[in-house]
């Protein structure tokens, strides 16, 4: 398991890749020396101990979890939705609403759809 | 008594009608927002209009009449919402935010909305591709950030209060550099619901205003349980604006984390001020605590893993596709969404996505996010059990008083620490609350701040109000 300071794998080309982020040359040598300094000041997280459980279960781990409790609150009934309003339903956008924002529409008039180029190799 | 307060009171006694009042504050927005540039938009037409609704229909709800600016990363229906990134440009907000359906129906007037850093990321407003907010005080210094547009607008009289959103202390910062009352409230507490996400698990939407008074009256109208976002509570409102009417310092027993009174931690005169506070506290009753949260040392190292790998996921939806700007030239789908982010991202916002998808990929998600979320749960812990000793916890908010407007652009990891004394609050979902104690020898403002256990904004309200009658500032209005 890599350690916090580990960072000869941090390669900004590959992580801007990741991030579907495209750098100037420019960007990534300075980028590179700004993520050194970051990843070496995160590396004191290396000072605390951390079993394969732990971090296995910090998948899970949410910040209100502790408060349910605390509050004496059924997390059950902060899930449910209050029927009785009808706020809920103007939640979902109809089709001509969110295409208002679309950058590019296509299609039939009354059916438009949000145009994107072809991603299908003829 | 705060503006917001005095304001109420005038448009009830009928002293002015609310046309009057909206059209004197977009008079100094006119005046004063060129020099500040906290407003990115001034809804002047809308506003008016409001008014004159709310002058025929007459009063209505606890903020009728009260004008105020919202920031750029919360939804209001119809109006433009671009979370101060060029990728979000001419983005029309389909929905209200709940905080703001809530305002509206409390009779409020929006005025515009704010200046910010760009998707909430920065600590002073100087990552926005629309210029930087200038601090009323001093105008080549920063307000703080992200909100500082929301700051900055509330200082300078451009409205009597505002709303930001503070991640990692985007609202008790800048409330410290521009002498406000700002408050962040407990997770769950306040819906983010039309709120444009930054970090998920961190996102709070907050008030700002002269004092505690005015914060509160503003926080009844927002908090409360959200059906539209389940990660908010269905614990009671409190009582905020009775709080601040009965806040008593005497009995208190406040805590002082011993973590965030090293010396060399803040400027001397932080420090002098903020030991002649810890005084008046005790003058006034309170029995000062000494405490301690180890944990909380690492607390920048965990917000820039879990803040950024939060940020990385949410910002992936900014692709070009279905709103916001696309690119113009591209060769490929792919293409298509690279250049879009590449060129409507900032500097920061691609520094922080780029954190954020390292700290989360493939053999690097135990050592630095699962790391980082397993010191966030430790942090947590000590805050719950020093509230089992304390009622509050007192602490400074920033380690310097405003700083010059370019000082630490090039060294982001020295603009991050700006951030070491708030970040831990919003790790561990506490409340906090940022009020003014003082101003160092330049007259820039200094603000502390006390933070109270899971849904005690009343507590914290109380004892700031509380100390605001004990040790009463006297406020300039600026331009």
């Amino acid at each position: 398991m890599a350690k916090a300071d580990e960072n000869e794998g941090f390669s900004v080309e590959k992580v801007a890749n990741l991030a579907y982020l495209e750098l100037s040359t420019a960007e990534i040598k300075t980028f590179g020396e700004q993520f050194q300094n970051i990843l070496k000041y995160v590396g004191q997280l290396n000072e605390v101990a951390m079993s394969p459980q732990e971090a296995k279960s910090m998948g899970a781990f949410h910040i209100t979890s502790a408060f349910y409790d605390l509050m004496n609150v059924d997390p059950q009934t902060s899930l449910r939705i209050e029927e009785s309003s009808g706020d809920v339903e103007k939640l979902n956008l109809t089709n001509e609403e969110a295409l208002k924002n679309a950058p590019q529409t296509g299609g039939i008039p009354g059916e438009l759809l949000y145009e994107v180029p072809s991603i299908i190799e003829r | 008594m705060g503006r917001l307060s005095e304001l109420k009171e005038n448009l009830l006694a009928k002293k002015l009608s609310c046309v009057e009042a909206t059209q004197s504050f977009l008079a100094a927005i006119e005046k004063l927002n060129p020099k500040l540039n906290a407003y990115l938009e001034v809804f002047t037409e809308r506003a008016l209009e409001r008014a004159k609704k709310l002058d025929t229909n007459g009063p209505s709800g606890r903020l009728w009449g009260v004008p105020l600016g919202i920031k750029d990363m919360i939804s209001i229906q119809g109006e433009e919402l671009n979370a101060s990134s060029k990728i979000l440009k001419g983005y029309i907000a389909p929905r209200s935010a709940t905080v703001t359906e809530r305002l509206a129906k409390e009779g409020a007037i929006f005025l515009g909305r704010t200046n910010c850093d760009e998707f909430a990321m920065g600590s002073s407003n100087e990552n926005t591709p629309y210029g930087v907010v200038a601090n009323p005080y001093d105008h080549s210094r920063t307000a703080g950030g992200s909100s500082g547009g929301s700051a900055a607008c509330v200082r300078a009289n451009m409205a009597v209060g505002s709303l930001g959103t503070d991640t990692g202390g985007s609202i008790r910062l800048p409330a410290a550099f521009c002498g406000l009352v700002g408050l962040k409230p407990t997770y769950g507490r306040v819906s983010r619901s039309g709120v444009i996400a930054f970090a998920s698990s961190l996102d709070q939407v907050g008030p700002f205003a002269d004092d505690a008074l005015d914060c509160a009256e503003i926080l009844q109208a927002i908090a409360g349980n959200d059906a539209r976002d389940a990660t908010t509570m269905p614990v009671p409102v409190a009582d905020y604006v009775g709080a601040c009417q009965r806040g008593q310092l005497k009995g208190l027993k406040i805590g002082l984390p011993k973590e965030y009174f090293l010396p060399n931690g803040m400027s001397p005169e932080i420090e002098k001020t903020t030991q002649t506070t810890i005084d008046l506290l005790k003058k006034e009753g309170a029995e000062l605590v000494e405490i301690t949260l180890p944990h909380t040392k690492y607390g920048i190292a965990v917000y820039y893993l879990v803040a950024t790998a939060e940020a990385a996921s949410n910002l992936s939806r900014y692709d070009g596709i279905r709103y916001g700007a696309r690119a113009k030239t591209f060769a490929s789908m792919k293409d298509l969404i690279v250049k879009t982010r590449s060129e409507g991202f900032g500097t920061e916002v691609k520094r922080r996505i780029m954190l954020g998808t390292f700290a989360l990929s493939s053999g690097y998600y135990d050592a630095f996010y699962a790391k980082a979320q397993f010191v966030r749960s430790k942090m947590q812990a000590e805050f719950l059990e020093a509230f089992k000793k304390v009622d509050l916890i007192f602490a400074p908010v920033s380690p310097s008083t405003a700083f010059k407007i370019g000082e630490k652009m090039n060294d982001p990891l020295q603009m991050y620490l700006s951030d070491i004394y708030t970040v831990c609050v919003n790790l561990a979902g506490m409340p906090g609350a940022s009020f003014p104690i003082g101003h160092d020898s330049a007259g820039l403002p200094i603000g502390a701040q006390f933070i109270g256990s899971p849904f005690s904004e009343a507590k914290i309200l109380g004892a700031v109000a509380a100390y605001e009658r004990a040790a009463p500032l006297t406020r300039k209005v600026l331009g």
